[in-house]
């Protein structure tokens, strides 16, 4: 698979340019770091069920949380290792994830939102009512994956995470399975009557969507060792919507983008406090409004723009096309 | 052929007291359709009669209330619309559904990429010639690199044509209105496309029009609906003197 190697050698190089960050980074800025990361992570998963399938889930933020809770809870109570840990949360999260994709097949846009958002809420609510396993709103003490609550190493394991769901969302959405998921999302009646098990590959697409946001929480619950039912509120789940939309719904760079500047922004104005979230609403609806592919569509925009004044780049895009 | 009890030989298609009802309404009432293989049937009637809910039944789109449906000896009317399709079943819909974000060549490209889900791989080069040469029988090979939403509606009517048809194996076209509001050439292609693969490579075609002249040029016989029944069945000769197929189109 020549495509694959590739692709494989491409995520070493971009991962070798990205990996001298920490040693001009100070440790706060190293923390951003890793959170955009974190945040690419969930924002992929959750471009691959809501902008390449079509299906509003308002629960994305919830699977972090099971990831990071069954993670925790599987290491403090059972004594199994931190990896095996956080595999057993992606596990937990596939099942649950293929679950809630069911309950969800026939539903379309608005009701798949209020359902998910119902679960996600109903989940929140048993994390905390049930204390005295989760510790509840007291929070769970997750021990540290690397003994030490400082974010150098655990850049090295995001950058990491990061670079494989890339990859990992980059292989599905160009394998048949991608176009199974725009014919789905275009139309489902007509994606089924030319065959498409859509059933199947949405429910497919859950439970990897899921597996991200697991893995991701996880990872997250052993850095910053603490667990509390706060992120797995609505505010969480705005965020991801946020970054998505702003960096470009259903393009592939989209959510990328967007992580990583909405959560450097977010950073940037930490003195404005929520009204941050104001800004982001009036930022989200510019977009969908102006540039309904964020802002990899507007970079691709000025890039044709360049290109077209430039007659070498101009040649060399056309003569790709043609 | 797998025979089962009761089935038929020798048809292709059989519907067995089909019914489908809405609330109150009953849409389709108890339909007894036959098709042979390889025939190109009309199917008509007035507006409301009916026929859109049959092929909607057929494709496994609508759960059938009462009756049967049988394709080549097999029941097909509890299947999921993907296995009816996966049995050699394609249709197109009387506002066309496209996948609207995708190239036209990606859409004639699905119906072949989903039989890889369920099957050997074709050679990649086949599917994709096939799909060249369809795109090519409905004049829109130039376009394949276009989005679909960007297509006019009778260009659209002709992308699924062309996307149904890469359905595989195929036996039964159903196409629900493809001469509706199109341009005349894009009539004639489209006549000559159903000919073309009736001819060549034996496609059964169920055409639901309103165009009698059009379905006068491709079918020998017509079946005839009203208010969810058949009311008639025959050549066109039979039908224009059939009193009731004149009353229900002037109304009793
Ligand atoms: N999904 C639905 N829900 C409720 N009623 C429906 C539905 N689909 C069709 N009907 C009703 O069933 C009857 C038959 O409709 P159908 O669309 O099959 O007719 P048709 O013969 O295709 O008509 P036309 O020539 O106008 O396309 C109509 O009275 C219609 O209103
Ligand atoms: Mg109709």
């Amino acid at each position: 698979m020549p495509r694959l190697v590739r692709r494989l050698g491409w995520c070493a190089v971009a991962y070798a340019a990205l990996a001298w960050l920490p040693w001009v980074a100070s440790e706060y800025h190293t923390h951003v770091l890793v959170t955009s990361l974190y945040y690419v992570v969930l924002a992929i998963g959750w471009n691959l069920l809501a902008g390449y399938t079509g299906q509003f889930s308002l629960a994305h933020h919830t699977f972090a949380g099971v990831g990071a809770y069954t993670s925790a809870l599987l290491v403090l109570y059972a004594r199994v290792p931190l990896l095996v840990g956080i595999a057993s949360g992606a596990l937990v999260a596939a099942t649950i994830g293929y679950g809630l994709g069911t309950l969800c097949l026939r539903m379309r846009a608005i009701y798949l939102a209020l359902a998910t958002w119902a679960f996600a809420e109903s989940l929140r609510l048993l994390v905390t009512v049930e204390y005295q396993i989760t510790r509840g709103d007291l929070g769970l003490a997750a021990p540290f994956l690397f003994s030490t609550p400082r974010p150098t190493p655990y850049y090295f394991v995001f950058l990491g995470l990061a670079l494989a769901a890339i990859l990992v969302a980059r292989e599905i959405v160009d394998s048949r399975i991608g176009a199974y998921m725009r014919a789905i999302r275009d139309d489902e009646e007509a994606a089924a009557v030319m065959g498409v098990d859509t059933f199947k590959w949405k429910r497919f697409v859950f439970a990897v969507s899921a597996v991200f946001a697991a893995v991701a929480g996880g990872f997250q619950g052993h850095y910053v060792g603490l667990l509390s039912p706060t992120p797995m509120k609505f505010n969480e789940m705005a965020i991801i919507v946020v970054m998505v939309i702003v960096g470009g719904l259903r393009t592939f760079p989209g959510p990328i983008v967007g992580a990583v500047f909405i959560e450097v922004l977010s950073e940037a104005l930490r003195a404005w406090g929520e009204v941050r979230m104001v800004l982001f609403a009036l930022l989200v609806i510019l977009i969908a409004r102006g540039y309904p592919a964020g802002l990899v569509g507007i970079g691709r925009a000025l890039g044709r723009r360049l290109a077209a004044r430039i007659p070498a780049l101009a040649a060399a895009t056309s003569g790709r096309r043609g | 052929m797998t025979s089962a009890p009761g089935a038929p030989a020798g048809w292709l298609l059989e519907t067995r007291g089909l019914t489908k009802r809405f609330g109150g309404l009953v849409a389709v009432d108890g339909l007894p359709l036959t098709l042979r293989a390889g025939e190109i049937r009309g199917l008509i009637g007035p507006n409301g009669s009916g026929k859109t809910t049959t092929v909607n039944l057929v494709s496994g789109l609508y759960r059938v209330d009462a009756g049967e449906i049988w394709l080549r000896g097999e029941r097909i009317d509890r299947l999921a619309p993907h296995r009816i399709t996966a049995r050699g079943v394609a249709r197109t819909f009387q506002i066309p559904k496209l996948f609207g974000n995708m190239t036209v060549l990606e859409n004639a490209l699905v119906p072949a990429l989903a039989a890889l889900d369920r099957g050997p791989a074709r050679p990649a080069g086949d599917i994709l010639g096939r799909a060249r040469r369809l795109l090519e029988l409905v004049t829109l090979d130039d376009k394949r690199h276009d989005v679909a939403k960007e297509l006019s509606g009778g260009q659209s009517m002709l992308l699924q044509i062309a996307r149904g048809l890469m359905v595989s194996p195929i036996h039964l076209f159903l196409m629900d209105e493809p001469f509706a509001g199109v341009h005349p050439t894009i009539k004639d292609t489209i006549m000559e496309t159903i000919l073309r693969m009736n001819r060549e490579e034996g496609v059964t075609f169920l055409i639901v029009s309103h165009e009698m002249a059009t379905l006068r040029r491709l079918c020998a016989r017509v079946s005839v609906m009203h208010e969810g029944q058949l009311i008639a069945e025959g050549s066109f000769e039979e039908i224009a003197n059939h009193t009731a197929v004149v009353e229900a189109y002037l109304g009793r």
